[in-house]
């Protein structure tokens, strides 16, 4: 029963630890936000090569 | 048409994406991932690849059942322009894959069922691309690429998810007795991530097939203006 | 040698006959492309791997004289796929030849 309910504090601590691990430096965010920047280009280029599709399409009407 | 007209389905894909790049890399983990660590933070990116790349592979064979049933010349530019941009998704998936296995497994490349299966199966759709470039006539090109496209599907399912059923053992997970999904720890929260990060990607990819497709018509189009003035 | 010639023989009836119908229909679509001999076993290899693992497998089985139940499960998903390649082969045919 002690076991059993170390097990779970142990369980309920740990995922803290490696996340404070990982975030110690606060450099993830770097990282973050240079993906979000590439992933927001990326889909600006993707809408405007639908607009231009778009108008292409409506001009060969 | 080619277009897809509901506009929201582009919107609803940038936004679960964006969600999922943010949230996906700042979302707490289970502590019982063992050697994965935070790689674990790949099936947010890695497997969607291969669940957007079979539901994708299952349109475009829907689409070239239809092109055989109906002669529209249309359904079989969509086929085709699903199909590669599934083929698009296999290989980033493939090489994603290679990429967390050199640094989880030590290689990026076992010998194991799953991948072995998947490796064949990107060969087939290879033959797919093959045979779309040793045929000269539109049509006839059309007709043997739709059916060799309706031909390979079942055989590729079988062959990436019966296969790796049927063997022993296996080191990627989702195969076999190996680990899966719900080994994890109940209390975690990645699937809040992990569903919306395959319908953000597989929308996604279907953008890109969209915009392929479109081109391909348009393309079509003019060259039949060309041929009639 | 052979332990087991009953299972085998019907191991080897059940692959040798998906891997024949595979190549009717990937070397009927090859006919019909400007390089046949090039792309006939550029198609038809992919197709015929799993039917090779799982022949290879069983019939591993049947040599080693497991008995016909251990290789039961290989025989029953070989006869399925020739089925569904049989009927697919049967269905999409007419597609390949017409002109």
């Amino acid at each position: 029963m002690k076991n059993f309910l170390l097990n779970t504090v142990i369980a309920d601590i740990t995922p803290q630890v490696t996340e404070s691990l990982f975030r110690t430096s606060g450099k993830i965010y770097v990282v973050v936000g240079i993906l979000t920047i590439i992933f927001s280009l990326i889909t600006i280029y993707l809408i405007r090569l639908d607009a231009k599709i778009t108008k292409l399409e409506t001009a060969s009407k | 048409m080619a277009k897809i007209p509901y506009k929201w389905y582009k919107i609803l894909a940038i936004l679960l994406l964006g969600y999922t790049l943010i949230y996906g890399l700042l979302i707490p983990l289970p502590a019982d991932v063992g050697m994965l660590d935070e790689t674990i933070r790949n099936l947010f990116y890695h497997v969607p690849m291969w669940f957007g790349m079979m539901i994708i592979l299952m349109i475009a064979w829907i689409y070239s059942i239809l092109y055989l049933q109906n002669q529209n010349p249309k359904h079989e530019i969509i086929a085709r322009a699903l199909t590669f941009t599934g083929i698009l998704m296999g290989l980033c998936g493939l090489f994603t894959g290679m990429f967390w296995g050199y640094n989880t497994w030590g290689s990026p490349w076992t010998n194991d069922p799953k991948l072995n299966g998947v490796a064949v199966g990107m060969t087939m759709y290879a033959g797919y691309w093959l045979i779309q470039k040793s045929v000269d006539d539109g049509e006839k090109k059309a007709r043997l690429a739709s059916v060799y496209n309706i031909f390979i599907f079942p055989l590729f399912i079988a062959l990436i998810f019966v296969m790796p059923k049927l063997a022993k053992f296996s080191i990627h997970p989702g195969s076999g007795e190996s680990v899966n999904f719900k080994t994890y720890n109940k209390t975690n929260n990645m699937e809040m991530v992990f569903y919306p990060a395959i319908i953000g990607w597989t929308l996604f990819f279907v953008w890109i097939a969209e915009i392929r497709a479109r081109y391909e018509i348009l393309k079509q189009r003019k060259e039949n203006e060309k041929l009639f003035a | 040698m052979v332990d087991d010639t009953l299972s085998f023989l019907l191991i080897a009836i059940v692959t040798g006959g998906g891997i024949s119908s595979v190549f009717t229909i990937s070397s009927s679509i090859a006919a019909k492309t400007n390089h046949p001999g090039m792309l006939l076993p550029v198609l038809t290899f992919p197709l015929i791997v799993p039917l090779l693992l799982i022949g290879v497998k069983a019939s591993k089985k049947a040599t080693d004289g497991l008995g016909f139940m251990t290789s039961f499960p290989d025989v029953l998903i070989l006869l399925l796929m020739n089925i569904l390649i049989v009927v697919l082969g049967v269905l999409l045919v007419k597609f390949i030849w017409k002109e």
